[in-house]
């Protein structure tokens, strides 16, 4: 009985053993073992979707698709968990600023899940921030990039040493492993064509994702986040979305227009008008939709429109207003500022 | 005009829409007449098994089984272009369904009637899902065997509004806030065949979407058990 006691002191160790030595690269090596490091993670921005095998604490297992989009130079992202069926079961949103929680369902809208998914997605996703702290090639011949994070964990990026495949190792700042991720398979895009991430600790899991399909985009993939700013000297096509996504984490929105429709409402209202009174296909009125050069009305048409609402919904007509009205999005905006929320 | 020589067409519509103030009336009016013309039009062309309630339960009574595969899309506001997926649909009365999908994840969503039964394709191999969740697609499922039934307006969940036409259309809005949440609205596209579907499309909120298009739809061909029980 006495042997237990020092072999089970061993085993914690090992677990404790916090992240191994490297031999530091040598200075003219440096930029080259950095950027093959970086570059497993897609860059500059992306939309992908992969299906994720998940295996959860007891035993429980589902296979899921994943949606992702980054932006702003791979600085935030978006993230959708959905059903095989397509329904979203999780939508967040993380910037450096912090996360936001667009959707959660039950069960998974129980707390911290949708943080520890927005974890994952760094991990899986963002290059870490800033310069590493050390560049170097551990006991395995790999090449080594090590970032200590602003919670004191310590993140590693291991490129095997024949170059098929790498790793991600976090080791929270008491040393313990707390999460790993191994890429491999051919590089699709930036993308490996399978991760596998395991989560240590008391609720460990783990997740296999295969990537299913990815787009690189370029520098405006950031207006799904936020506003798109005007282009100097151009023409601004779309208006900005203020309310659009000032949503809070119970998935409502803000309510910065207390006594006025909501956006949501606003859009079903707008887009039933349009699908009925003009036969459009519902999948034609997105926000985006332009009235007059993709859903051919005319400037009677939209005049009807607001004409109808001011008198169905009971809104002040402001003739201003009017004239910088041009896609669905902005009757939208219109309705939220001037319509009266229904009770 | 815009740096690059090209013409802004900022302001350019809004200023058609108030100049247009004035002609509002006269247009209006013109604008009913047509409208009525038109439905009266769509009230004729489908003047056939949609046109009713009732009507629909009794051509859904004369299917025994439907077989169809379908092309499903997903409308995502991160995405720019929608995720395709594609798959088969089975039902056999009154409550077997195989909904399975070929792409882009092979899987199976099975019930004879009783339990609901997932199985994913992993590694070459069908591989039961074990867990929670099943219960939710319990409910899915029963509503889509009633769908199938024709028992559109029987739902607990959902209120049914009929929209007779070419094609007609069933509108389903949830009845409880507490379904809106994640589902704003269902609507159900009627086939020229009585008894049949040609698509759902399902809102998630304002920009999240799912639309389903049946292809190919059999109508009470042999279904035998085997293909409602195992993958």
């Amino acid at each position: 009985m006495k042997a237990g006691v020092p072999i089970a002191a061993v085993l914690a160790l090992l677990g404790c053993g916090g992240p191994p030595r490297l031999v530091p690269a040598a200075p003219q090596a440096r930029d080259e073992t950095l950027g093959r490091c970086l570059g497993v993670f897609p860059a500059p921005d992306f939309r992908a979707v992969h299906s994720i095998s998940a295996t959860l604490p007891g035993g429980v297992t589902g296979v899921f698709l994943g949606v992702s989009a980054t932006s702003d130079g791979g600085r935030s992202f978006r993230g959708n968990l959905l059903s095989l069926e397509g329904m979203v079961l999780v939508d967040v949103e993380w910037s450096p600023a912090g996360l936001v929680v667009h959707r959660a369902l039950p069960p998974l809208d129980r707390e911290g899940f949708a943080a520890g998914m927005a974890a994952d997605m760094r991990l899986l996703l963002l290059a870490p921030a800033g310069p590493p702290r050390e560049i170097g090639e551990d006991g395995d011949g790999r090449a080594v990039c090590r970032w200590v994070r602003e919670d004191g964990a310590t993140q590693d990026i291991a490129i095997a040493a024949d170059g098929e495949g790498w790793a991600t190792t976090v080791w929270d700042a008491g040393g313990r492993k707390s999460r790993q991720v191994r890429g491999s398979g051919p590089m699709r895009d930036g993308f490996a064509s399978r991760m596998e991430l395991t989560a240590s600790g008391e609720s460990a899991y783990s997740l296999v994702l295969e990537l299913v399909d990815v787009e690189a985009v370029g520098a405006g993939a950031g207006e799904m986040i936020s506003a798109p700013p005007a282009p100097a000297g151009g023409c601004l096509d779309t208006p900005p979305r203020g309310p659009l996504y000032a949503i809070g984490a119970s998935g409502r929105e803000g309510g910065a227009h207390g006594e006025t429709m909501d956006r949501e409402t606003a859009f079903e209202t707008v887009r039933r008008y349009l699908t009925k009174q003009f036969e459009l296909p519902p999948e034609k009125v997105t926000a985006e939709a332009h009235l007059f050069e993709e859903l051919a009305l005319d400037s009677i048409d939209a005049l009807d429109m607001i004409s109808l609402m001011e008198t169905e919904l009971g809104m002040a007509v402001v003739e201003e207003e009017l004239k910088t009205i041009r896609t669905v999005e902005d009757v939208v905006q219109y309705l939220v500022r001037h319509a009266p929320q229904k009770k | 005009m815009n740096t690059d020589g090209h013409r802004c067409r900022r302001g350019f519509a809004g200023d058609r829409v108030v100049a247009a103030v004035r002609t509002t009336e006269r247009r209006s009016l013109a604008r009913v007449v047509l409208f009525a013309a038109l439905a009266a039009g769509a009230m004729l062309a489908g003047a056939g098994w949609g046109e009713s309630w009732e009507a629909i339960r009794e051509a859904a009574a004369s299917v025994r089984t439907v077989r169809a595969s379908f092309v499903q899309e997903k409308r995502l506001p991160i995405l720019t272009r929608p995720l395709r997926s594609e798959g088969t649909f089975a039902f056999r009365r009154p409550g077997s369904i195989r909904w399975e999908y070929r792409m882009p994840v092979e899987s199976v969503l099975l019930t004879d009637g009783g339990d609901v039964r997932r199985y994913t394709k992993r590694d070459g191999e069908w591989a039961a899902e074990a867990g929670a969740g099943m219960e939710a697609m319990r409910v899915v499922l029963d509503e889509v065997a009633a769908w199938m039934s024709g028992r559109f307006d029987e739902s607990a969940a959902f209120a049914a509004t009929l929209s007779p036409g070419t094609p007609t259309t069933i509108e389903l809005t949830p009845r409880e806030e507490a379904i809106g949440r994640f589902v704003t609205r269902i609507l159900v596209t009627l086939a020229e065949t009585p008894g049949a579907v040609a698509s759902i499309e399902i809102f998630e909120g304002a920009e999240a979407s799912t639309r389903i298009e049946f292809q190919g739809m059999e109508l009470n061909v042999e279904l035998g058990d085997a293909l409602f029980t195992a993958p």
